[in-house]
């Protein structure tokens, strides 16, 4: 007897899915187990998706380096302006008289006369 | 004497009315947006033949366990790719074989477990009954997991010879070939038996 006889459904095999069937269930095929597979699955789909810190997201990535890149700018230019102002005070502190200084001794904050030159 | 169950046959146990399908697709919305109690109904609705498919590829239930687990977090993981106008089944079975398919790479294909005991069957007598169950899933087992893959779709799960193609990534014609071939391998185990039937 041809194969075509003894199966003539030659789309689906129901005889054969038939026999497969109890092939393919669990050993216990009970509401209670696949209760538990359910809760399985949902619990490790739930443990998968908890954020953790050193989960970080591509999104919050690129935010954290765009504001600490910010940061940088700013303190380098804070940085750099109070460079500025450290030198200008420092050579102010060797230029100028102070005020003090002025007051005892008058005549000491005019300019100096230049070299041949007569009052 | 423990009474043989016959467990509903999986063709039954599919979504089987409209309002089933509009149910689905509801709760796919849903979990789309977020909402894990609607993929927990989605999870309740095809496990048993994500079960059956990943089992029929892997052929124990440990690994088959691991492959659906493994299966439905991809699923959630990608659930926003997929368009609710879709069949989910056929999504969700692509990710099952894939996943299944995936795991009998990694791992050594473990020698057949113990047959379920209460399992129904076709033959009248039990012990007929034992000797097809083992001769058939030793005949599974030699198979290469990809024409298991094809013959549990196509045969037992109910789909098309171009939706396991797509679901395996292989043409049409190989899925044709490999049903072809894993049957006519599977009958010439089964033998006698079922030519006597």
């Amino acid at each position: 007897m041809s194969n075509e006889l003894q199966f003539p459904d030659p789309d689906r095999d129901r005889v054969l899915a038939a026999a497969l069937e109890p092939l393919l269930t669990p050993p216990v095929d009970t509401p209670a187990y696949w209760a538990g597979l359910q809760g399985r699955i949902l619990g490790r789909v739930a443990q998968d998706m908890a954020p953790a810190w050193w989960n970080i997201s591509p999104t919050t990535a690129r935010a954290g380096m765009l504001a600490a890149g910010l940061a940088l700018l700013a303190l380098g230019a804070l940085a750099l302006q109070a460079r500025e102002i450290e030198e200008r005070m420092a050579f102010q502190s060797v230029t100028e008289i102070p005020l003090e200084v002025a007051r005892i001794i008058p005549g000491i904050d005019e300019p100096l006369p230049r070299p041949g030159s007569r009052r | 004497m423990a009474t043989a169950v016959r467990p509903l046959p999986f063709s039954e146990v599919s979504p089987r009315v409209a309002s089933d399908a509009a149910d689905e697709r509801a709760w796919i919305i849903a979990a789309q947006g977020g909402d894990d109690a609607a993929f927990g109904k989605l999870v309740e609705r095809h496990q048993r033949r994500a079960y059956a498919v990943a089992r029929g590829i892997v052929l124990n239930h440990e690994d088959a366990e691991d492959a659906v687990q493994e299966a439905f977090l991809h699923a959630y993981r990608a659930l926003d790719r997929f368009r609710p106008d879709q069949a989910f089944g056929a999504w969700l079975h692509r990710i099952v074989a894939n996943a299944a398919l995936d795991l009998t790479r990694r791992r050594k294909v473990r020698e057949a477990e113990e047959l379920p005991e209460t399992v129904a069957s076709p033959f009248r007598d039990p012990a007929e009954a034992a000797d097809l169950r083992q001769r058939l899933g030793a005949a599974l087992g030699e198979l290469p997991p990809r024409q298991r893959a094809v013959i549990v779709l196509h045969d037992v799960e109910g789909f098309k010879h171009a939706e396991i193609g797509k679901m395996l990534s292989i043409p049409e014609g190989t899925a044709r070939s490999d049903l072809h071939y894993a049957r006519a391998r599977l009958r010439d185990a089964l033998g006698s038996t079922w030519s006597d039937r």
